[in-house]
């Protein structure tokens, strides 16, 4: 939503609150605005920009013309896309794979990064991605993704440039894979945080909204929020964040600790974040 | 002064040290029979026709009650890369008789803790050499590794790791002392294998490009330290056959040996090739 767009909107719910008083308006307006704000966006956006630039960069440097990062799901072993570099793309993404299963999961099971020359030859594969997107692997090299100690996803490089036959992927390619990985790994962790991160200020924004609705003595506060958008812009997000909070507090002890946890994972997060910047800053 | 010069003065202190100790290839036309490998893994194809009837056990690690248990397996392989690796190991070593143990896999989940009860176990069945294509680089497993490690040698089990292919240290395949770490090259004759004293990871086998079994009866080009290390295991299972009684010790002494005199092989081939193309 631009700024415009979102100041007009304001404009009209400001006349509104001076003129008329219950929640129930209010609420499904306010609704419409956060909502349209897309709090998903703010946090995950920039990492996810970063990882698709610096996977673009692997490709190059690898000589695939396909690539793709693969991210844990659960806690036993399954994978999907976050993103790829592909004609498939949007099938891709809606993949999931199951613990172990084809060179991903292995890879990601095993720590170890792995190249086969010839995927398609007689044998068992695990082409269910195959099968589901229409594309078809010759060559592929995984490696996985690892930040300290802890597997978070595996980055993959399939088929090269132009047509088959494709060369196999050489011990210097793997190597160059692996430095990649080093620097994706760490910005795939802080993604993970992000989205985390979000999912629950978005759950806690949608519990205050729900809260808001019918609730006699919360005119007086939104009136007080939209009257601090629209007299300070510049503030309206941390506005926003304010009231929302300030509702949560009102509710009880349960609703408390919920920020207080929802503002330490957000502090962690920012820490992370600074120190992944300055890690791969040189690369 | 670097541990590879220190060992180059010594043999110069002592030039008869090695060639005192008689050459023997009788090895070379052993077959592995007789000698149980373990592969800790994720598993063998049995039925891959190159392996059938090689593969003397196949257990599967799962967890029951909060603890790892061990019970006879038949899920296969669905990974492949143990397969992959049975398959180099038996082409090195044909007659040797196989032991899977699968910790690897979708349902066994590759935790650091299913990889040590796996090796575990092989060591308490007293496999003479286990492959381990395996690592993990978590520092809590340091200690239980080396502990285990070190009853593996005291158990007469000889375990060769693979190197971990990224910048990383991975366990136990840097623990020099009672394991022979395996890193891949590219090409070559696998019984021309190099040895790098002083390095952590002291042995260098093929391991690029490794035509080998895969799950379905077929055959994968596979590249990765993971496929170096099984060549040293056949290569060990050969020497084995031949002398039965070796200790983990004597078996990395003699691979010392057998590398070094690879080396010397290559230089003064080296040299008459440069002597032939002189004008």
């Amino acid at each position: 939503m631009s700024d415009e767009s979102f100041d007009t909107d304001y404009g009209e719910f400001a006349q509104d609150a001076y003129a008329t008083d219950g929640a129930g308006p209010f609420a499904n307006q306010i609704r419409e605005v956060i909502d349209g704000i897309d709090v998903s966006d703010s946090l995950t956006t920039p990492l996810k920009q970063a990882i698709d630039r610096l996977l673009q960069l692997a490709a190059n440097a690898v000589g695939s013309e396909v690539a793709s990062v693969l991210v844990r799901e659960g806690n036993e072993g399954g994978l999907r896309f976050l993103t790829a570099i592909s004609d498939v793309k949007e099938e891709l993404l809606k993949l999931h794979i199951p613990p172990g299963k084809g060179i991903a999961g292995l890879v990601f099971s095993s720590g170890q990064p792995m190249a086969v020359s010839d995927v398609s030859a007689e044998g068992s594969f695990w082409s269910e991605v195959d099968k589901k997107t229409g594309f078809k692997t010759i060559t592929l090299l995984a490696t996985p993704l690892r930040t300290g100690n802890e597997m978070v996803g595996v980055l993959e490089f399939v088929n090269r440039t132009g047509k088959p036959p494709y060369p196999p992927f050489t011990p210097e390619e793997m190597d160059h894979a692996a430095f990649f990985a080093d620097a994706l790994a760490r910005i795939v962790d802080a993604h993970e945080i992000a989205e985390l991160v979000e999912s629950i200020f978005d759950r806690s924004i949608k519990t205050v909204i729900s809260g808001i609705e019918g609730s006699e003595e919360s005119a007086d506060a939104l009136r007080e929020w939209v009257n601090s958008i629209v007299t300070a812009p510049e503030h309206r997000d941390m506005g926003m964040l304010w009231i929302s909070l300030r509702e949560i507090f009102s509710k009880g002890e349960a609703e408390r600790e919920l920020c207080r946890d929802l503002l330490e994972t957000l502090a962690r997060f920012s820490a992370r974040r600074s120190a992944a910047n300055t890690s791969y800053s040189g690369f | 002064m670097s541990q590879s010069d220190l060992a180059l003065n010594r043999d110069s202190a002592h030039p008869d040290l090695w060639t005192a100790i008689q050459e023997d290839t009788s090895w070379e036309r052993c077959t592995g029979s007789g000698v149980h490998v373990a592969i800790v893994d994720s598993g063998i194809d049995i039925e891959h026709p190159d392996l059938k009837g090689k593969v003397r056990e196949s257990v599967e690690a799962v967890t029951e009650d909060g603890k790892i248990t061990f019970r006879p397996s038949t899920s296969g392989d669905q990974a492949g890369h143990g397969t992959a690796c049975a398959g180099i190991i038996s082409s090195i070593a044909p007659n040797a008789e196989l032991y899977s143990v699968k910790v690897l896999g979708p349902n066994a989940s590759g935790s650091g803790d299913m990889f040590l009860a796996g090796l575990d176990y092989a060591i308490k069945q007293k496999f003479r050499v286990i492959n381990l294509s395996l690592g993990t680089t978590k520092r809590d497993y340091f200690g239980p590794l080396h502990d285990l490690l070190d009853r593996a040698y005291h158990a007469g089990c000889i375990v060769v790791a693979a190197a971990n292919n990224l910048p990383y240290p991975s366990y136990p395949s840097i623990f020099s002392s009672s394991v022979v770490s395996v890193v891949k090259r590219a090409g070559g004759d696998p019984f021309n294998f190099g040895y790098r004293y002083g390095n952590v990871i002291e042995l260098v086998a093929p391991g690029v490009e490794v035509k080998t079994t895969w799950p379905g009866g077929g055959y994968r080009q596979l590249t990765g330290n993971s496929f170096a290390c099984p060549y040293i295991v056949g290569i060990i299972a050969l020497l084995m056959e031949a002398y039965p009684n070796l200790t983990p010790f004597q078996v990395k002494t003699i691979l010392y040996a057998i590398a070094k005199r690879n080396q010397q092989k290559a230089a003064a081939s080296t040299a008459a090739l440069h002597t032939a193309e002189k004008p």
